[in-house]
């Protein structure tokens, strides 16, 4: 018996319990059942519905057991004649209000008061609760879920989760007696009160009530099978569970995994109801070629041997580099592998890359030259249970990264943690913060430096962390001692207070973590804005310990895999550079052959434009949409246009694969096995849940039949043997498993089968050694606004919609929501062009014209549009620049110069 | 008027030092101020203590005095208490919904009645009791109430005429 252990005896047996436990949670762990309505283990106890009271020997009432403590040596009943009778009486009284359509009702056989029913009202007294219920003209119907209100039991559930989980304030209990409803009040919708349709109020009602739009007649609770897998939206890597009707073949909804690490009760809107796109009838489901300017199907053999034969004769005539790969974020780790496998082995080229290049290359390089690993250096979780203050910076987190989003709010809430929001948008975070920083876009580096300068002056950096874990501190400070706080400000057109205000309170903190995205990366100067928030974590000595690091969010849900794996062009799985002779003998001994080539590869744009200079003649593209994302995407087009080979691997014909001369169809991620690794480096299952029709093969069975006729003859039952092979050549993953990471994802690096894996990276010491300062000035955008172009554009995402919005556009609810680019504009600017909230606008810049509609808002700078690049009739990448950042090869898609007109 | 001057609005939270704990005060006075709780008074009151309309809206439609329209001219208030409910309240009740269309809780579109419910009045002695703008009328009979209404309703026309 463990020394804080007490013992409770419950229906005559004796039992060991935590003293902290409240009776539930004391009884139900050794599966002693108490029935509950409104407990849940994330939320805070409240004893509304007294569902789950219990006998305790000398106390006079019955008690809740869920918000109840225990106490050593007490004597409790939990199925006695007093207590049974008191739930009897509940179950009853809630059944005069609720009506009795179990037969229709698409909660049966997951309700729990139907449950409570048939265990406590006796047959004969059914019959007096047949008949009339009160009514209630309130109601909520919109493109998700409903809220039935007839059938609400008034448990509260949906409200705590809105305010405890969600923190979206769109819910309370209104009214009084029987007209206590949820409701959001005022006769609005929950639209019209803030809801963003995360669905996490609805996955908890326990009744029939809040009911997801999905599950109407498409099977009974017991009728469908539950599916363990990962999100393959975003980075954050929500773990959920996939319910499917094996007879219809269908999705029929999904909830978040009971009990997970990473996102707990939570999802966001793509993950619970953006699934949709499984079975949309315009999947491919055959492989097709282009024959005389059109797609005919054709059978794979056929694709199989036209592919091999042009790829063979393009390298044979003009050598490997002739030939580009790009692989994906949104595959599976084990298809990234192969993809990579087949460029560098089979064909000889490392001309490999993806839209990693597009976020977080200024990630990687930055944070690889500054610590030496470019990751996430703490734990979702870590981060917002540990940090005293977290700056967020360039993440307009609550739409990019919901759960992550949600996680911050509820720490804010709670009091644990101080926000920092340096952001040019008001975002929802800002309205959550102590200080927010309305910094001009592209004027990162300056306002790091001030901050770092006001903590030198107030002597809040911490000398022992500088001195024993890193170097070149002197340099920087120098730097930073040549210009005035005064210009700093003026370049970044901020109060000088403010920036003061927000330093201190940095600088001052115990844990202060940084959290970034793609607001940092994607610029020219991307590299050097990750590498001044490297200097402003280690000045402040806030690197290797909970609740404090730089942590970049990475933003398709596998993006961080495709990177470890090697779909780079400079580096092999691990982050092995190709240069390094060593690497090249290890790679051509595990793969059986003797072409590597040690010369480093193009990126993403640099595979464009040689395309475009008829350097590059075949490219090979898996489940990426560069005639999209790219910026600049008339110059990407016009040079797929040339491309005189193009395959593309996809789930529909996006716009690139239109340019395609064979397009093979892959499987989306409910039809196939394999891994994500999300942002905070966990490695973790993907699973299939449902057959794909048609004759669509799984990515890396097509990749693995590529690597045989190029002569690699690898034969992988399963991707679960491809990941044995990615831990074998990959020292990072060499612990990882599909057994080990079963129930769990794992942290990389996980050296060894029975290494833990690692919640924070630099804890000791840093990857490379020590920690190195990087003495860095700003440097202006390289397109700034002039007299012809006189307004910033800048870019990035909105919570509905993901990437190129192939998928998410095809998901009906969420089309509906939001089918139309908004773009917003402040409304003085928008006021000196006359424009009105909903007009029709152009925008133009030096590449390009679009049209779309305006957002009138304050909520942006003056002088700054800003667009989402999801939509493509309104394609905000025909406008951004493709200057690149020097080190990274990231574009700069923040900033560029636009004018607008009116339609 | 349609709603509270912010600057009468800033008095009162300054008085309860924006503390969102003490909404219901903070509701209170504004109604005292206004007769109701304007729409625009309370999205504004939302934002200063950052508390959710919903919320604001579960607390206003808990206790049963607060008012989200601008109350009519003539208040009428049917007593529900037990006493006055088996004397026959429920047929004064259906006697004014017929005669003015409108249900408890509600304003007539021309700003002249407001009925409300309540439950006892505290002169069961005189059940059923209906009570009008502040004036008891007890042993309430649906003829007699028929006959009050129209009188106010004449009196009212001719008050405009003039
Ligand atoms: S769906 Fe999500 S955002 Fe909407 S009310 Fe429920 S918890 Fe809040
Ligand atoms: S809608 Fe469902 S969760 Fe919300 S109070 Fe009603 S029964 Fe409970
Ligand atoms: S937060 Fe990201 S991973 Fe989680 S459900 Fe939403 S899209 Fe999926
Ligand atoms: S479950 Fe304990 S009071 Fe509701
Ligand atoms: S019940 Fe009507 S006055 Fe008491």
């Amino acid at each position: 018996m463990l020394e804080e252990e007490i013992t409770i005896t419950v229906d005559g047996k004796e039992l060991k319990c935590l003293p902290t436990d409240t009776y539930y949670e004391a009884i139900s762990k050794h599966n002693i059942e108490i029935p509950t309505l409104c407990h849940n283990p994330e939320l805070k106890p409240t004893g509304a519905c007294r569902i789950c009271v219990i006998e305790i020997e000398n106390s006079r009432t019955l008690m809740p057991a869920c918000s109840t403590p225990i106490k050593a040596n007490s004597v409790v009943y939990t199925q006695s004649e007093r207590v049974r009778e008191a739930r009897r009486i509940l179950v009853e009284l809630l059944l005069t209000s609720h009506p009795l359509n179990c037969v229709i009702c698409d909660k049966a056989g997951s309700c729990e008061l139907q449950k409570l029913a048939y265990e406590y009202v006796p047959e004969e007294r059914l019959g007096r609760y047949i008949g009339t219920k009160p009514k209630t003209d309130l109601q909520e119907k919109n493109e998700f879920f409903e809220l039935n209100y007839s059938a609400c039991i008034r448990c509260g559930l949906c409200v705590r989760v809105a305010d405890e989980i969600q923190v979206c304030g769109v819910l309370s209990m209104t009214h009084r007696g029987f007209e206590t409803f949820p409701s959001p009040g005022f006769g609005r919708t929950f639209e019209e009160a803030g809801c963003v349709a995360c669905g996490n109020c609805v996955s908890v009602c326990p009744v029939g009530a809040l009911v997801s739009n999905s599950v109407k007649g498409a099977g009974r609770a017991y009728e469908l099978e539950k599916t363990t897998t990962t999100c393959a939206y975003c980075g954050v890597g929500c773990q959920l569970d996939l319910f499917t009707n094996p007879i219809s073949k269908k999705i029929v909804k999904v909830d978040s995994t009971e009990g997970n690490v990473v996102n707990g009760l939570a999802l966001c809107v793509k993950g619970r109801y953006g699934w949709d796109f499984v079975n949309h009838p315009e999947r491919i489901n055959h492989p097709l070629m282009k024959k005389n300017g059109e797609f005919v199907q054709v059978t794979w053999d056929e694709a199989f041997d036209f592919i091999e034969q042009k790829l063979k004769q393009i390298k044979e005539e003009m050598g490997p580099d002739s030939l580009a790969f790009l692989t994906s974020a949104k595959c599976t780790n084990e298809e990234n592998y192969l993809m990579q496998k087949l460029a560098r082995a089979a064909i000889g080229t490392n001309n490999i890359d993806h839209c990693a290049r597009l976020c977080h290359a200024s990630t990687v390089t930055g944070l690889a030259r500054a610590f030496g690993s470019g990751a996430m250096t703490n734990s979702i979780n870590d981060l917002t249970k540990n940090a005293e203050v977290i700056l967020i910076i360039g993440s307009n987190t609550t739409e990019a990264h919901p759960v992550i989003g949600v996680k911050i709010k509820q720490a804010v809430q709670e009091g644990k943690t101080k926000l920092i929001v340096a952001d040019p948008r008001i975002i929802e975070l800002a309205d959550y913060s102590e200080i927010h920083l309305q910094q001009r876009p592209g004027s990162d580096v300056a306002l790091v430096n001030a901050m770092m300068k006001v903590i030198i002056e107030e002597g809040l950096f911490d000398e022992k962390f500088i001195q024993e874990r890193t170097e070149g501190y002197n340099e920087l400070k120098e730097k930073l001692e040549k210009v005035s706080l005064e210009v700093l400000c003026k370049i970044a057109n901020i109060n000088q207070m403010d920036l003061r205000q927000a330093a201190i309170l940095f600088g001052k903190a115990k844990t202060a973590a940084i959290v970034y995205s793609m607001g940092i990366t994607q610029h020219t100067t991307g590299t050097d804005n990750v590498l001044s928030l490297a200097n402003l974590a280690m000045i402040t000595g806030n690197v290797g310990r909970p609740g404090t690091g730089v942590n970049p969010l990475r933003g398709q849900n596998n993006v961080q895999g495709a990177c470890d794996v090697g779909g780079l062009p400079d580096v092999y799985p691990g982050y092995q550079k190709v240069s390094d002779k060593e690497n090249k003998i290890k790679f051509q001994k595990a793969w059986g052959v003797s072409n590597l080539s040690d010369k480093p590869g193009l990126t993403v744009v640099e595979i464009m434009n040689e395309v475009y200079e008829g350097n590059i003649r075949g490219v090979y593209i898996m489940g990426e949409n560069p005639a999209l994302s790219n910026p600049n995407i008339n110059h990407v087009r016009s040079a797929l246009e040339k491309l005189e080979f193009l395959v593309v691997q996809d789930l529909f014909i996006t716009e690139t694969a239109k340019y395609a001369d064979v397009i093979l169809p892959g499987k989306s991620f409910a039809e196939k096995e394999g891994t994500y690794t999300n942002t905070e480096r966990r490695i973790q299952r993907v699973r299939k849940a449902i057959d794909s029709e048609g004759e669509r093969i799984a990515d890396w069975k097509i990749l693995q039949e590529m690597l045989n006729r190029f002569g690699i003859e690898n034969r992988y039952d399963s991707p679960e043997q491809i990941m044995d092979e990615i831990a074998d050549v990959t020292p990072i993953y060499s612990g990882i498993s599909f057994d080990r990471i079963d129930k769990v994802g794992l942290q990389w690096p996980c050296k060894g089968k029975n290494h833990p894996g690692t919640k924070i990276l630099h804890e000791k010491t840093f990857s490379r050694g020590k920690g190195k300062f990087h003495a860095i000035s700003y440097i202006e955008p390289a397109e700034l606004p002039d007299k012809d172009y006189p307004i910033i554009l800048t870019t990035g995402r909105i919570l509905y919609h993901f990437h190129t919005g192939e998928i998410t556009r095809r998901v009906k609810g969420i089309h509906k929501r939001r089918p139309i680019e908004r773009s917003e504009i402040n409304t003085k600017d928008a006021e000196r062009l006359n424009i009105k909230n909903g007009d029709k606008i152009t925008i133009e810049s030096r590449r390009g014209k679009i049209e779309t509609i305006a957002k009138v808002t304050d909520r942006i700078q003056e002088g700054v549009v800003f667009m989402s690049f999801h939509y493509k009739e309104s394609a905000a990448n025909l406008l951004t620049n493709d200057a690149l950042d020097p080190l990274a090869k990231i574009p700069e898609f923040k900033v560029c110069a636009i004018k607008v007109g009116k339609v | 008027m349609t709603s509270t001057e912010p600057h009468r609005l800033w008095d009162i939270l300054k008085r309860y030092d924006s503390n969102p704990d003490a909404l219901i005060q903070i509701l209170n006075e504004i109604q005292k101020d206004e007769g109701y709780l304007p729409h625009i008074t309370l999205k504004l009151l939302s934002s200063e203590l950052d508390v959710p309309l919903s919320k604001i809206y579960g607390v206003l439609t808990f206790y049963e005095h607060f008012k989200l329209v601008k109350p009519g001219k003539i208040i009428i208030t049917i007593c529900m208490g037990t006493a006055c409910f088996v004397k026959g309240s429920p047929a004064l009740n259906t006697t004014v919904k017929n005669m003015l269309g409108i249900e408890s809780g509600e304003t007539t579109s021309d700003q002249l009645f407001t009925f409300e419910r309540v439950a006892c009045l505290g002169c069961c002695a005189l059940a059923p009791v209906v009570q009008i703008n502040g004036e008891v009328h007890g042993q309430m009979t649906p003829n007699k109430l028929q006959k009050l209404l129209t009188k106010i309703c004449k009196e009212e026309e001719k008050g405009e005429e003039k």
